[in-house]
């Protein structure tokens, strides 16, 4: 019995244009309001800016950029996820604009699913597993995952601009 | 323990630094008593902490070395330069044994036991008179057998037990040195807060100063009174005496504290000193220093007027000045949004203080450029002897004061200057004798203040460097074209280019091109500048300008579009305004100021904020040396204090910006990097002309 409860764990699910999506709350530092993003020049395109948050500095991400949805208009609503992401040399805050926040909900680990194959729109990789919701499915998040290939995404880039230079 | 240890390296490394100054003073000036004793003193509280930590080796090499000090300080010997050499040695070897005391590094055994045998090969070589050491052997022997008693006030206090020194291991250290006897003379005050004192009788066979190694690190809460000339502790009177204390000893202290409140002028006892006492008061004399400390350590905050404090204190201190300036941005903001007289008179003063706060622990944290001459000066002797050059080492305004943090840094780039000085540009005497320069060469490190700026330079008056060669040099190595007219400053300025070398053949004591480069990064990395100014066959200057500190920029907070960037107010020439037509009209990339064109950047279109140019353009003219550039804004809003943060690894690759700081509002305002904003659009409005 204790095990079971035990093995509960809670994640927030938000959505994403049509997606349901969720990540396990002991990721999240704070849900924000929609917040003046201090933009920072020459930055990979889903890399909106940065905020002051709890006095550090940390990026902002425009996860449907990310994952390459539809961009979003002025007129859509958005929160500001706070997650705390694990990197080799330590913890790191990013936060991550969404559409909405839906709920938090307990899942049971055998209520994951692993996940199929998606086709070319997906980046799959970033996803833990797939739980049936109300209508559809809910994509877990793997929040570490995405961050760690921000940085070798930045790092091509980086290797990109050298290799435009010489030519 | 692990925090005790740390202090114990700490302060190991500093007396080495100390022994290594006074060496180097004694090679220049042998006649310096004070010098010796410096170095014996150092030796001696060396040698009594490293043994306490278990560094026995350590203890042993510098038992040998004070011996040799001690033994030149009485003028049985003297001080050759064989022995600076060694002891310069030793202090080397003794910092690597700090990082390797089990000597896992073989060669570091090899070391101690070859310094050991040149200690032995001194201590006998410089005994004139062999037969006379037995007799000395035999007269200590006497006096060392003479048993005395002595007596310890100690107050162990909270502090203490928060740095980790363990009582029980000051008990053991002094079963060590002869028998004791203790008794609790604790006390309680009005207050009720408990003091602990303990008065410690030990008879013993070693000198007073043994009993003060015991309790080095706790030096200011003991007190050692020599009771008497023998050992009391076995005769019946001590017994008698010590019942007596122990059943008074709760009533008695109370006396003696109200006794001490009515009169505060009581006797008091220096820490530290030894008084000799007739055997007779010593009932009265025992209970006074137990009384005499009460008064005596409510003075000691004042007795102190300098502190030792641990850096990261100093840290977080700055963190909590720059949340209040943070904070203050915020109140202010919150003030000018209402009418509120009454508020503006607080939040001025708030103001008035956060800033006097601020440049007190700004203050706190500057250390003097002195601190960090002593491995020059190490340097230049050891280089010196190695090249066979002959070089004066002078400094002037050394006590011109820097951030901690920035002079941390600036010791391996100095250290490569100098090295460089030495190495390329002071002649050897035979060639310095053939320019009708004085044989000696002269490298001089000086530093001053220059409006909020500090300045470091150092000079030599060697054979300095050949623009000429620096030209082919660069043309060989691709850096600049055949053609390319470079003023001499420009050519001067290209051996802080990667890669680029000017000595002819690599020598072991100059690196392999890869140093000065280095040099500029890690001074640009600490907002600083460099420059080079060389006149061949008179010698090379480099100077360094510095800001004073770096953890909070006073800025000028300016607005493009929706983004707030700032602008270090130091670098801030002036400040104007111009239509758009004004500034964009010519093709030149040019805007005229004060009757000059300088080149101009617009930062809208430099940073891609998106929307329209207004039809009034701000200027902030910004310049670094000769060097003037106008940045374009929508807005100048006002004078900000930055608190700067870093943007993270994910903007890494971000060249023009050097952090953020968060605003009043709480938002965040990026820190422009005018250095290379500047050298960047210099370089720009040079293609296009």
């Amino acid at each position: 019995m204790e095990k079971s409860i035990k093995a509960i764990e809670s994640y927030l699910s938000f959505t994403l244009e049509n997606e349901t999506f969720a990540v396990n709350v002991h990721k999240v530092l704070e849900v924000l309001e929609k917040q003046h993003i201090t933009k920072v020049p020459n930055a990979p395109h889903y890399i909106k800016g940065v905020i002051n948050f709890r006095g550090e500095v940390i990026p902002v991400i425009e996860s449907r950029d990310k994952f390459n949805m539809s961009p979003r208009t002025s007129d859509d609503k958005l929160v500001i996820i706070v997650l705390d992401v694990k990197k080799a040399t330590g913890n790191l805050m990013v936060a991550a604009i969404a559409d909405q926040v839906q709920d938090v909900l307990e899942i049971q680990p055998e209520e994951i699913a692993a996940v199929p194959e998606m086709g070319s729109n997906y980046n799959t990789e970033f996803i833990l597993g797939m739980v049936k919701a109300d209508e559809g499915f809910m994509m877990i998040l793997d929040t570490d995952r995405i961050f760690s290939e921000d940085e070798i995404a930045l790092l091509n880039s980086e290797k990109f601009h050298e290799a435009e230079a010489v030519h | 323990m692990d925090q005790f240890r740390d202090k114990f390296l700490n302060e190991a490394q500093e007396l080495l630094t100390k022994i290594e100054n006074s060496l180097i003073e004694l090679e220049a000036h042998p006649e310096n008593i004070e010098n010796i004793h410096e170095v014996f003193r150092a030796m001696h509280t060396l040698k009594g902490t490293s043994v306490m930590f278990g560094f026995d080796r350590i203890g042993e090499l510098t038992h040998f070395t004070e011996s040799i000090f001690d033994k030149i300080r009485e003028g049985e010997t003297d001080l050759s330069r064989d022995i600076v050499e060694f002891t310069l040695e030793s202090v080397d070897h003794i910092r690597n044994l700090l990082k390797d005391q089990a000597f896992e590094n073989e060669a570091n055994k090899i070391n101690q036991d070859r310094l050991l045998r040149v200690i032995q090969q001194i201590l006998k070589y410089n005994d004139p008179n062999k037969g006379k050491e037995i007799k000395i052997k035999k007269e200590t022997k006497i006096e060392s057998e003479l048993v005395r008693t002595f007596y310890v006030a100690f107050e162990p206090d909270e502090k203490m037990l928060d740095r980790g020194i363990s009582i029980l291991s000051l008990f053991s250290e002094l079963a060590r040195l002869g028998t004791y006897k203790v008794v609790n003379l604790t006390s309680y005050n009005e207050a009720e807060t408990q003091r602990e004192v303990w008065g410690i009788y030990l008879a013993t066979s070693k000198p007073a100063d043994s009993i003060l190694d015991v309790f080095i690190f706790v030096e200011e809460n003991v007190k050692i009174v020599k009771i008497s000339e023998s050992n009391i502790l076995d005769q019946k009177v001590f017994a008698q005496h010590m019942e007596m204390i122990e059943k008074a000893q709760a009533d008695a202290v109370v006396d003696l504290l109200t006794e001490k409140i009515n009169q505060p002028q009581a006797d008091e006892i220096e820490p530290a000193t030894i008084e000799m006492i007739p055997e007779t008061s010593l009932k009265s004399k025992i209970q006074k220093s137990a009384a005499a400390l009460v008064p005596e350590f409510a003075e000691k905050v004042e007795a102190n007027s300098r502190i030792q404090v641990d850096s990261g204190k100093l840290d977080v201190l700055m963190y909590l000045v720059s949340e209040l300036v943070t904070t203050k941005a915020r109140l202010r903001l919150i003030e000018q949004s209402r009418d509120y007289t009454q508020l503006a008179a607080v939040v001025e003063k708030v103001e008035d203080l956060s800033k006097q706060f601020r440049d007190n622990v700004l203050e706190i944290r500057l250390v003097p450029v002195l601190d960090m001459l002593v491995p020059f000066k190490r340097l230049i002797r050891d280089v010196s002897k190695k090249l066979n050059k002959k070089i004066n080492f002078m400094t002037a305004g050394v006590d011109t004061e820097l951030d901690k943090n920035i002079i941390d840094k600036l010791g391996d780039p100095l250290m490569h200057l100098i090295r460089n000085s030495i190495d390329h540009g002071i002649e050897c005497p035979e060639d310095r004798l053939a320019c009708g320069k004085p044989e000696e060469g002269m490298i001089k490190l000086s530093s001053y203040y220059s409006g909020s700026n500090v300045i470091i330079k150092i000079e030599d008056d060697g054979k300095g460097i050949d623009p000429e060669k620096i030209r082919s040099k660069a043309i060989e190595k691709g850096l600049i074209d055949e053609q390319a007219v470079l003023s001499k400053r420009e050519l001067l300025e290209l051996i802080f280019q990667p890669g680029f070398s000017t000595a002819l053949e690599v020598t072991d004591v100059s690196g392999r091109g890869v140093g000065m480069d280095v040099v500029k990064r890690v001074i640009t990395e600490v907002r600083g500048e460099v420059f080079v100014d060389s006149e061949i066959g008179a010698g090379t200057t480099i100077i360094i300008k510095l800001r004073q500190t770096i953890s909070i920029t006073d800025s000028l907070l300016v607005k493009v579009e929706n983004t707030h960037f700032l602008i270090p107010l130091s670098d801030i020439h002036l400040c104007d305004q111009k239509t758009r037509a004004e500034i964009f009209s010519t093709n030149n990339r040019r805007v005229e100021v004060s009757g000059n064109l300088i080149p101009f950047i617009a930062l809208r279109d430099q940073f891609h904020t998106g929307g329209q140019h207004p039809d009034k353009e701000k200027l902030v003219i910004v310049q670094q040396d000769d060097k003037k550039i106008a940045l374009v804004v929508d807005k100048i809003i006002g004078e900000h204090q930055a608190v700067l943060k870093p943007l993270g690894d994910i903007f890494k690759n971000q060249e023009y910006l050097s952090g953020a700081s968060v605003l009043g509002d709480g938002n965040l305002a990026l820190m422009l990097d005018t250095n290379l904003l500047i050298d960047y659009t210099v370089e720009q409005s040079k293609l296009v002309s």
